[in-house]
């Protein structure tokens, strides 16, 4: 179509940020299902949900980034994303929309992003007033989990 | 790499059907070793090769197809009397499999297989002797004939409009690949038309009397243009390997054949013109094959299915008990039945054909308890019943490691060496038998070998060096809980590691596997006489028996298969010992250690209730078995009984200790599958010393 490099993103909220994510690792967008929560597993899992048959975990976004949890509202959303071959539920705050953004609009993290969070963030994205925060959702959760998972099943063993 | 040509489904269907033969094949040499030659055993090797030579042949794999080429040889000899078999010869046969299922392998991975191809042919022919003329040169075929039955044919089908062809194929003489040539060129013909008469025959290919010239009569149905039918036939022919010229062009009754003169009829001509070629390789089973993954994704849906059933069941109970008289809820009822009826039928049938006789798996072992006798120096003989016991596929995976670790176990440290049998005055051939079968809605399997016995008193010795007991309690312990520390990680009674049962992975790992799989794992022993390891396995891991019960707000499923008794245990029966509490069973007079279930899983959420507090409590039990002390799981709730469909938790959860995977109930809800060995043994951890408690529970029990 056109010859600027153009990605859809799903921006959703968390806190007062906005992010985005990459339409296509979001198969799904779901309302908050009745969790059951899973024993031995980090904090900012919250459990597991039914999603039509299969159990899939539900991981809490806003604990995963030490942001302090909230109550849930109508609006809290859970994006059902790929990673690895397997379904995952992040929950957010809410979802506002799909946005179209070209590839020229988009700056790096820069020094202001420590390590870990220039690890998942992959840029910035300057929309009219505000600023869009670009995630690699699956490095933002597949990184860190397994070894938080194992360091959580130490202690719980200790 | 291998370059192939091939499209991917029909790689895929190459590659299962070679990996039958290559099985097939394994077991069968390791059998001639055995028991010898017999006609049928050499006949059958021998066509299980000629059909992975031709298979792998026509796919262009010629690496494994000069292997199979070089074996087809020396089985060709054997069968005719001209060599014999000994433990070499078996010993090359089996490194060339090896090398063919590394080359097999090699395709998938994309991976170099690394096989010397040339030393392995090399081998082959050094043991096939009188090896001077070359073996890839047979005899030459018996020249075209066109007999009285084939002329009659010939002459009926033109008189019904169709048209006789001549096809005359030169094949490259050098090539080691003629008689696969030649059967590709039939084959083709064969799809192109009706074949008449073909020199060499069908059985000449098979025989491998295969010259330079490939020559057939067929019948095509003709289009507008004659000559359009003979270019496309040249065409097509021409796209074989190896293949120089081709000559296709009508047949004139009476006219000699347009190749080297015929000169005597043989009697496979007749036959094979009476019988149109039907150049299929012969399948191993009346069956189709199915790609696991598509077995898998329907297993599912038909889990879902069974979900959705339950779910529809009650709301449909709900509705008439709510619209009592309602023709509606009535009609929705009577569907809600028949449809439960056919899920459950689907079901059934499903399950059934995930099985597959557990015969797949043990064929591998006679190669690993040949290879190991070989190796050990010992003389072993594996003896194998109940092959035809049927077990849920995905169980079959699963006990494969265990059963070799048992196996390697039985032939390295529990059967003696040569002299030792000698001295003890046994026989110096061993006998391992391993068995299967039913028992119970289970399937056991057991594996007794004649060795020398598990000795109890050195295996206690050894749990008292590791720390693993005190010897104030191996004191008191029966033979048979003695026995049974052989699977307490950390020990292992061979004072010298060996190659072949390595280290590291032991017993411990062994019971691991087989209590993850919701099996147990029992060990008989007579001292001098032998060893016999018994695993008890579910039919299948898809769906069990569970019991549900609740703890706050989570639902769990406990599998029946550990449940010992549930009850509501009065005042009396909870007692404390160092401040934790117990539960006095009088009608057993035991006393059992006894703990909140979301306590043990560490759940979040608790509800805070302790176990004393609990209304109900679940006696569960790991085995039967006397060291595996039972344990009160203390619950808010009995909910029920009911099947539940396994539902893989995946991996991004990491392996939670205490919960083995989840389930979907009717309503929706996901509950919890508790892993009750692995919460046994996270329950005994935070009750240490366990050794001292242990002492004091028992005091009280008594």
């Amino acid at each position: 179509m056109t010859e600027i490099e153009e990605r859809q993103v799903v921006v959703f909220e968390l806190g007062d940020e906005k992010y985005g994510t990459d339409i296509n690792t979001v198969r799904e967008i779901i309302r908050m299902p009745t969790v059951t929560q899973m024993p031995g597993t980090p904090e900012h899992v919250r459990g597991v949900i039914n999603l039509r048959g299969r159990v899939i975990p539900v991981v809490d976004l806003r604990t995963r980034f030490r942001l302090p949890a909230t109550e849930l509202t109508a609006d809290t959303r859970v994006l059902v994303v790929d990673i690895a071959g397997e379904s995952i539920g992040v929950v957010v705050d809410a979802v506002t929309e799909v946005r179209r953004i070209s590839s020229g609009s988009v700056e790096s993290p820069g020094a202001t992003a420590t390590t870990e969070e220039s690890f998942y963030i992959e840029g910035i994205a300057k929309q009219d007033e505000h600023l869009l925060i670009l995630l690699d959702l699956e490095r933002a959760l597949a990184n860190q989990v397994p070894a938080q998972t194992t360091a959580t099943a130490d202690s719980a063993a200790a | 790499m291998t370059n192939i040509d091939i499209s991917p489904d029909d790689l895929k269907v190459f590659l299962q059907e070679a990996e039958t033969l290559i099985e097939s094949l394994d077991e069968q040499i390791v059998r001639l070793e055995q028991d010898g030659v017999s006609d049928d055993l050499i006949g059958e090797i021998f066509r299980v090769a000629h059909t992975l030579k031709g298979s792998s042949g026509m796919l262009g794999l010629e690496d494994m197809a000069r292997l199979t080429h070089a074996m087809e040889d020396l089985f060709d000899r054997v069968r005719k009397g001209t060599m014999g078999i000994n433990q070499d010869v078996v010993d090359v046969l089996l490194q060339c499999l090896d090398g063919i299922r590394a080359l097999k392998d090699a395709i998938t991975s994309d991976a170099p297989s690394g096989v010397d191809v040339d030393s392995l042919v090399e081998a082959i022919r050094r043991y096939a002797e009188g090896d001077s003329a070359a073996p890839s040169a047979p005899a030459g075929p018996a020249p075209l004939t066109v007999d009285e039955a084939a002329s009659h044919r010939i002459e009926e089908g033109v008189t019904a409009g169709r048209l006789a062809l001549s096809v005359v194929a030169n094949l490259d003489p050098e090539s080691d690949w003629r008689a696969v040539r030649c059967f590709q060129l039939l084959n083709e013909l064969d799809h192109l038309g009706e074949v008449i008469v073909s020199a060499p025959t069908q059985a000449d290919i098979e025989s491998e009397s295969v010259g330079a010239v490939f020559q057939a009569i067929i019948l095509v149905t003709p289009a507008e243009d004659a000559s359009v039918d003979t270019a496309a036939i040249e065409h097509a022919l021409g796209l074989v390997d190896d293949v120089a010229t081709v000559r296709v062009e009508p047949y004139v009754a009476g006219e000699a054949p347009p190749a080297p003169a015929p000169v005597a009829a043989a009697p496979e001509a007749t036959a094979a013109a009476n019988h149109p070629a039907t150049p299929k390789v012969e399948s191993l089973q009346p069956s189709v094959r199915v790609d696991i993954e598509q077995l898998d994704a329907l297993m599912n849906m038909v889990g879902e299915l069974v979900i959705d059933r339950t779910r529809i069941s009650q709301l449909s109970r709900t509705l008439n008990e709510r619209f009592e008289g309602d023709d509606g809820a009535h009609a929705l009822a009577e569907t809600a039945n028949h449809l439960e009826k056919i899920v459950d039928s689907l079901h059934a049938r499903m399950m059934q054909v995930r099985m597959l006789p557990v015969g797949l798996l043990f064929s591998k072992f006679p190669r690993l308890v040949r290879d190991l006798s070989r190796s050990l120096d010992k003389s072993i003989r594996l003896e194998m019943s109940g092959e035809d016991t049927e077990i849920d596929r995905s169980v079959i995976e699963q006990i494969k490691d265990p059963l070799v670790h048992l196996i390697r176990n039985a032939c390295d440290h529990g059967i003696e060496t040569k002299e030792l049998r000698a001295t003890s005055g046994k026989p110096e051939l061993s006998i391992l038998h391993l068995s299967a079968k039913h028992e119970q809605g289970q399937i056991v399997i057991s594996l007794q070998d004649d060795g020398r016995g598990v000795d109890a008193g050195r295996v206690k010795a050894k749990a008292i060096e590791r720390g693993i007991i005190t010897a104030d309690k191996a004191e008191r312990m029966s033979l048979k809980e003695a026995v049974e520390l052989i699977f307490e990680p950390g020990l292992s009674t061979a004072s010298a590691t060996t190659e072949v049962s390595g280290r590291g992975v032991g017993m411990d790992i062994v019971r691991r596997d087989i209590e993850s799989l919701g099996g147990r794992i029992e060990v008989d022993t007579v001292p001098g006489e032998g060893t016999v390891f018994r695993l008890r396995l579910p039919l299948t891991l898809a769906t069990f028996r569970g019991l549900l019960v609740s703890c706050g707000q989570t639902t769990y499923a406990i599998p029946l298969t550990y449940v010992q008794e549930t009850l509501r245990p009065e005042a009396s029966q909870v007692r404390t010992i160092s401040q934790r509490p117990v539960l006095h069973l009088r009608t057993r007079d035991t006393v059992m250690p006894m703990v909140r279930l979301d306590d043990v899983l560490q759940a979040r959420g608790r509800a805070g209730r302790t176990a004393e507090e609990s209304p109900y409590v679940v006696v569960v039990r790991a085995s039967e078995s006397e060291s595996d002390r039972p344990v009160a799981l203390a619950v808010d709730q009995l909910v029920g009984q009911q099947d539940v469909v396994v539902k893989s938790l995946g991996q991004y959860l990491g392996r939670s200790r205490g919960v083995s995977g989840a389930s979907v109930l009717g309503d929706g809800q996901v509950v919890l599958i508790v892993d009750v060995p692995s919460l046994i043994k996270a329950s005994r951890q935070s009750d240490q010393p366990a050794a001292a408690d242990e002492t004091v529970l028992e005091r009280i029990a008594s």
